[in-house]
Protein backbone atom coordinates (compact mmCIF):
# COMPACT_ATOMS: atom_id res chain seq x y z
CA UNK A 1 0.00 0.00 0.00
CA UNK A 2 1.39 3.34 -1.03
CA UNK A 3 1.04 6.14 1.52
CA UNK A 4 -0.58 9.43 0.60
CA UNK A 5 2.41 11.76 1.01
CA UNK A 6 1.96 14.99 -0.97
CA UNK A 7 -1.72 14.29 -1.43
CA UNK A 8 -2.31 15.07 2.25
CA UNK A 9 -1.21 18.68 1.94
CA UNK A 10 -2.98 19.05 -1.38
CA UNK A 11 -6.13 17.67 0.23
CA UNK A 12 -5.95 20.14 3.12
CA UNK A 13 -5.52 22.95 0.61
CA UNK A 14 -8.43 21.86 -1.57
CA UNK A 15 -5.99 21.15 -4.40
CA UNK A 16 -6.96 17.55 -5.12
CA UNK A 17 -9.19 16.33 -7.94
CA UNK A 18 -12.43 14.60 -6.94
CA UNK A 19 -10.80 11.24 -7.71
CA UNK A 20 -7.81 12.09 -5.52
CA UNK A 21 -10.09 13.27 -2.72
CA UNK A 22 -11.92 9.96 -2.82
CA UNK A 23 -8.58 8.16 -2.72
CA UNK A 24 -7.50 10.19 0.31
CA UNK A 25 -10.69 9.45 2.22
CA UNK A 26 -10.60 5.78 1.36
CA UNK A 27 -6.95 5.45 2.32
CA UNK A 28 -7.25 7.36 5.59
CA UNK A 29 -9.82 4.91 6.88
CA UNK A 30 -7.35 2.08 6.93
CA UNK A 31 -3.96 3.77 7.36
CA UNK A 32 -3.02 4.99 10.79
CA UNK A 33 0.38 6.45 9.75
CA UNK A 34 -1.33 8.64 7.16
CA UNK A 35 -3.92 9.78 9.71
CA UNK A 36 -1.08 10.81 12.03
CA UNK A 37 0.72 12.56 9.21
CA UNK A 38 -2.46 14.42 8.27
CA UNK A 39 -2.79 15.69 11.83
CA UNK A 40 0.85 16.75 12.02
CA UNK A 41 0.79 18.48 8.67
CA UNK A 42 -2.44 20.19 9.61
CA UNK A 43 -0.88 21.47 12.82
CA UNK A 44 2.21 22.78 11.01
CA UNK A 45 -0.01 24.45 8.41
CA UNK A 46 -2.17 26.10 11.10
CA UNK A 47 0.91 27.31 12.97
CA UNK A 48 2.33 28.95 9.86
CA UNK A 49 -1.03 30.51 9.01
CA UNK A 50 -1.28 31.91 12.53
CA UNK A 51 1.83 34.04 12.03
CA UNK A 52 1.02 37.70 12.43
CA UNK A 53 0.61 39.69 9.26
CA UNK A 54 2.75 42.79 9.43
CA UNK A 55 1.81 46.27 8.33
CA UNK A 56 4.34 47.79 5.96
CA UNK A 57 6.22 50.74 7.47
CA UNK A 58 4.59 54.13 6.88
CA UNK A 59 5.59 55.71 3.60
CA UNK A 60 6.59 52.46 1.92
CA UNK A 61 3.38 52.26 -0.09
CA UNK A 62 1.32 55.01 -1.73
CA UNK A 63 -1.64 55.65 0.51
CA UNK A 64 -3.65 58.54 -0.93
CA UNK A 65 -6.68 56.30 -1.34
CA UNK A 66 -5.88 54.25 1.73
CA UNK A 67 -7.15 51.13 -0.03
CA UNK A 68 -5.59 47.82 0.81
CA UNK A 69 -6.95 44.63 -0.70
CA UNK A 70 -7.65 42.18 2.10
CA UNK A 71 -5.24 39.29 2.15
CA UNK A 72 -6.95 36.02 1.31
CA UNK A 73 -6.73 33.98 4.44
CA UNK A 74 -8.45 30.66 4.52
CA UNK A 75 -10.51 30.43 7.67
CA UNK A 76 -7.63 30.35 10.07
CA UNK A 77 -9.84 30.26 13.13
CA UNK A 78 -11.63 27.20 11.83
CA UNK A 79 -8.38 25.35 11.32
CA UNK A 80 -7.47 25.61 15.00
CA UNK A 81 -10.84 24.28 16.07
CA UNK A 82 -10.68 21.59 13.43
CA UNK A 83 -7.51 20.08 14.85
CA UNK A 84 -9.17 19.64 18.24
CA UNK A 85 -12.32 18.20 16.70
CA UNK A 86 -10.37 15.71 14.63
CA UNK A 87 -8.38 14.52 17.60
CA UNK A 88 -11.67 14.04 19.48
CA UNK A 89 -13.40 12.26 16.60
CA UNK A 90 -10.50 9.93 15.92
CA UNK A 91 -10.12 9.30 19.64
CA UNK A 92 -13.79 8.44 20.14
CA UNK A 93 -13.89 6.35 17.00
CA UNK A 94 -10.83 4.42 18.09
CA UNK A 95 -12.33 3.80 21.50
CA UNK A 96 -15.72 2.67 20.22
CA UNK A 97 -14.89 0.81 17.06
CA UNK A 98 -14.40 -2.96 17.27
CA UNK A 99 -10.95 -2.69 15.72
CA UNK A 100 -9.06 0.28 14.37
CA UNK A 101 -11.88 1.26 12.06
CA UNK A 102 -12.37 5.00 11.79
CA UNK A 103 -15.52 6.52 10.34
CA UNK A 104 -14.45 9.23 7.97
CA UNK A 105 -16.46 11.02 5.35
CA UNK A 106 -15.38 13.50 2.73
CA UNK A 107 -17.61 16.17 4.20
CA UNK A 108 -16.29 15.48 7.67
CA UNK A 109 -12.66 15.72 6.65
CA UNK A 110 -13.34 18.84 4.68
CA UNK A 111 -15.15 20.52 7.53
CA UNK A 112 -12.65 19.46 10.13
CA UNK A 113 -9.52 20.34 8.24
CA UNK A 114 -10.93 23.34 6.42
CA UNK A 115 -10.17 21.73 3.08
CA UNK A 116 -12.15 22.88 0.07
CA UNK A 117 -12.52 19.58 -1.71
CA UNK A 118 -16.02 18.81 -0.50
CA UNK A 119 -17.31 21.92 -2.20
CA UNK A 120 -16.29 20.52 -5.53
CA UNK A 121 -18.99 18.99 -7.67
CA UNK A 122 -18.78 15.27 -8.01
CA UNK A 123 -17.59 14.64 -4.49
CA UNK A 124 -20.31 12.74 -2.70
CA UNK A 125 -19.95 12.60 1.04
CA UNK A 126 -19.91 8.95 1.99
CA UNK A 127 -20.06 7.67 5.53
CA UNK A 128 -17.99 4.55 5.82
CA UNK A 129 -16.87 2.31 8.60
CA UNK A 130 -14.20 -0.03 7.43
CA UNK A 131 -12.33 -2.30 9.84
CA UNK A 132 -8.63 -1.94 9.43
CA UNK A 133 -6.66 -4.86 8.06
CA UNK A 134 -4.18 -6.39 10.50
CA UNK A 135 -1.83 -3.48 9.92
CA UNK A 136 -1.04 -1.05 7.21
CA UNK A 137 1.43 -2.34 4.71
CA UNK A 138 4.64 -0.41 4.13
CA UNK B 1 -9.91 33.05 -15.15
CA UNK B 2 -10.48 36.74 -15.93
CA UNK B 3 -7.40 38.79 -15.34
CA UNK B 4 -8.14 42.24 -14.02
CA UNK B 5 -4.86 44.08 -14.18
CA UNK B 6 -4.24 47.18 -12.13
CA UNK B 7 -3.47 50.00 -14.55
CA UNK B 8 -0.72 51.75 -12.65
CA UNK B 9 2.06 50.70 -10.33
CA UNK B 10 0.42 52.81 -7.60
CA UNK B 11 -2.65 50.61 -7.88
CA UNK B 12 -0.44 47.52 -7.72
CA UNK B 13 1.24 48.98 -4.64
CA UNK B 14 -2.06 49.74 -2.95
CA UNK B 15 -3.65 46.41 -3.84
CA UNK B 16 -0.70 44.09 -3.33
CA UNK B 17 1.85 46.07 -1.31
CA UNK B 18 0.94 44.57 2.04
CA UNK B 19 1.11 41.05 0.67
CA UNK B 20 4.39 41.75 -1.12
CA UNK B 21 5.81 43.12 2.12
CA UNK B 22 4.69 40.09 4.13
CA UNK B 23 6.04 37.67 1.52
CA UNK B 24 9.31 39.62 1.55
CA UNK B 25 9.45 39.56 5.34
CA UNK B 26 8.91 35.81 5.54
CA UNK B 27 11.58 35.25 2.92
CA UNK B 28 14.14 37.58 4.43
CA UNK B 29 13.22 37.40 8.12
CA UNK B 30 14.08 41.06 8.45
CA UNK B 31 11.86 44.16 8.34
CA UNK B 32 14.45 46.42 6.71
CA UNK B 33 15.27 43.89 4.03
CA UNK B 34 11.55 43.31 3.50
CA UNK B 35 10.99 47.05 2.99
CA UNK B 36 13.93 47.25 0.57
CA UNK B 37 12.68 44.22 -1.31
CA UNK B 38 9.16 45.64 -1.51
CA UNK B 39 10.54 48.86 -2.96
CA UNK B 40 12.60 46.93 -5.47
CA UNK B 41 9.57 44.89 -6.51
CA UNK B 42 7.44 48.00 -7.00
CA UNK B 43 10.23 49.53 -9.07
CA UNK B 44 10.33 46.42 -11.27
CA UNK B 45 6.55 46.49 -11.56
CA UNK B 46 6.71 50.13 -12.62
CA UNK B 47 9.30 49.28 -15.28
CA UNK B 48 7.60 46.10 -16.43
CA UNK B 49 3.95 47.14 -16.42
CA UNK B 50 3.99 48.80 -19.86
CA UNK B 51 5.16 45.50 -21.37
CA UNK B 52 2.90 43.28 -19.31
CA UNK B 53 0.93 40.87 -21.51
CA UNK B 54 -2.52 40.00 -20.16
CA UNK B 55 -2.34 36.57 -18.58
CA UNK B 56 -1.81 35.70 -14.98
CA UNK B 57 -1.13 38.99 -13.28
CA UNK B 58 -0.51 37.36 -9.90
CA UNK B 59 1.88 34.86 -11.44
CA UNK B 60 3.76 37.75 -13.02
CA UNK B 61 3.80 39.81 -9.86
CA UNK B 62 4.94 37.03 -7.55
CA UNK B 63 7.57 35.91 -10.02
CA UNK B 64 8.97 39.44 -9.96
CA UNK B 65 8.94 39.41 -6.16
CA UNK B 66 10.63 36.05 -5.95
CA UNK B 67 13.25 36.96 -8.56
CA UNK B 68 14.02 40.21 -6.78
CA UNK B 69 14.58 38.23 -3.58
CA UNK B 70 16.82 35.69 -5.30
CA UNK B 71 18.85 38.48 -6.92
CA UNK B 72 19.29 40.01 -3.49
CA UNK B 73 20.40 36.69 -2.00
CA UNK B 74 22.95 36.23 -4.78
CA UNK B 75 24.22 39.78 -4.30
CA UNK B 76 24.65 39.22 -0.56
CA UNK B 77 26.42 35.92 -1.11
CA UNK B 78 28.98 37.78 -3.16
CA UNK B 79 29.27 40.56 -0.56
CA UNK B 80 28.54 39.29 2.97
CA UNK B 81 27.12 41.95 5.28
CA UNK B 82 26.91 42.20 9.05
CA UNK B 83 24.68 39.44 10.40
CA UNK B 84 21.58 39.38 12.53
CA UNK B 85 20.11 42.87 12.56
CA UNK B 86 16.91 41.18 13.78
CA UNK B 87 18.76 40.13 16.92
CA UNK B 88 18.68 43.70 18.26
CA UNK B 89 14.97 43.95 17.61
CA UNK B 90 14.45 40.68 19.44
CA UNK B 91 16.53 41.71 22.46
CA UNK B 92 14.69 45.01 22.69
CA UNK B 93 11.38 43.24 22.63
CA UNK B 94 12.46 40.70 25.22
CA UNK B 95 13.74 43.47 27.50
CA UNK B 96 10.47 45.38 27.63
CA UNK B 97 8.22 44.25 30.48
CA UNK B 98 5.23 42.24 29.27
CA UNK B 99 2.78 39.75 30.77
CA UNK B 100 3.95 36.14 30.64
CA UNK B 101 1.29 35.19 28.11
CA UNK B 102 2.41 37.89 25.73
CA UNK B 103 6.03 36.84 26.02
CA UNK B 104 5.14 33.23 25.53
CA UNK B 105 3.18 34.02 22.43
CA UNK B 106 5.99 36.17 21.07
CA UNK B 107 8.47 33.35 21.68
CA UNK B 108 6.17 30.89 19.98
CA UNK B 109 5.87 33.22 17.00
CA UNK B 110 9.62 33.64 16.96
CA UNK B 111 10.14 29.89 17.03
CA UNK B 112 7.88 29.55 14.02
CA UNK B 113 9.59 32.45 12.24
CA UNK B 114 13.00 30.98 12.91
CA UNK B 115 11.91 27.54 11.77
CA UNK B 116 10.50 29.01 8.57
CA UNK B 117 13.79 30.76 7.86
CA UNK B 118 15.63 27.46 8.24
CA UNK B 119 13.76 25.90 5.34
CA UNK B 120 15.67 25.76 2.06
CA UNK B 121 14.47 28.60 -0.12
CA UNK B 122 12.45 26.51 -2.58
CA UNK B 123 10.43 25.02 0.27
CA UNK B 124 10.14 28.29 2.18
CA UNK B 125 8.81 30.24 -0.79
CA UNK B 126 6.28 27.53 -1.63
CA UNK B 127 4.99 27.34 1.94
CA UNK B 128 4.88 31.12 2.36
CA UNK B 129 3.12 31.69 -0.96
CA UNK B 130 0.56 29.06 0.01
CA UNK B 131 0.01 29.68 3.71
CA UNK B 132 0.80 33.37 4.15
CA UNK B 133 0.20 35.00 0.76
CA UNK B 134 -2.74 32.67 0.06
CA UNK B 135 -2.05 31.68 -3.55
CA UNK B 136 -3.39 28.55 -5.24
CA UNK B 137 -0.96 25.83 -6.32
CA UNK B 138 -1.46 26.93 -9.92
CA UNK B 139 -0.52 30.52 -9.07
CA UNK B 140 2.49 29.36 -7.08
CA UNK B 141 3.61 27.19 -9.99
CA UNK B 142 3.56 30.26 -12.24
CA UNK B 143 5.38 32.35 -9.67
CA UNK B 144 8.22 29.90 -9.12
CA UNK B 145 8.28 28.59 -12.70
CA UNK B 146 7.83 24.96 -11.66
CA UNK B 147 5.20 22.31 -12.42
CA UNK B 148 2.20 22.10 -10.09
CA UNK B 149 3.32 18.62 -9.01
CA UNK B 150 6.63 20.06 -7.85
CA UNK B 151 4.83 22.80 -5.94
CA UNK B 152 2.62 20.24 -4.25
CA UNK B 153 5.66 18.24 -3.20
CA UNK B 154 7.54 21.31 -1.94
CA UNK B 155 4.60 22.51 0.15
CA UNK B 156 4.16 19.11 1.73
CA UNK B 157 7.85 18.58 2.42
CA UNK B 158 8.15 22.15 3.69
CA UNK B 159 5.37 21.55 6.20
CA UNK B 160 6.96 18.30 7.29
CA UNK B 161 10.25 20.13 7.85
CA UNK B 162 8.37 22.75 9.90
CA UNK B 163 6.81 19.98 11.97
CA UNK B 164 10.23 18.46 12.63
CA UNK B 165 11.81 21.82 13.47
CA UNK B 166 9.02 22.76 15.89
CA UNK B 167 8.93 19.44 17.73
Amino acid sequence: MRHLGDLLSAYLDGETTPAESAQVVEHLQRCRPCRSELDEIHQARSTIRALTLLEPPPGLLPDELGVVVPIRRRRRWMAGMAAAVVVAVVGVATALAPSDAVPISVAQLSDQYGARSAAEPGVTPAKLMVPLPAEEAE
Amino acid sequence: MPDSVPLTWEEVARSYGRRIYNFAYRLTGNRDDAADLTQEVLLRVKRGLPDYQPGSFEGWLWRITRNAFLDDVRRKQRRPTSPLPEEVDRLERAASPSPDEVLASIRLGEDVEEALLKLPIEFREAVVLCDIVGLSYEEIARAVAAPVGTVRSRIHRGRKMMRDLLQ
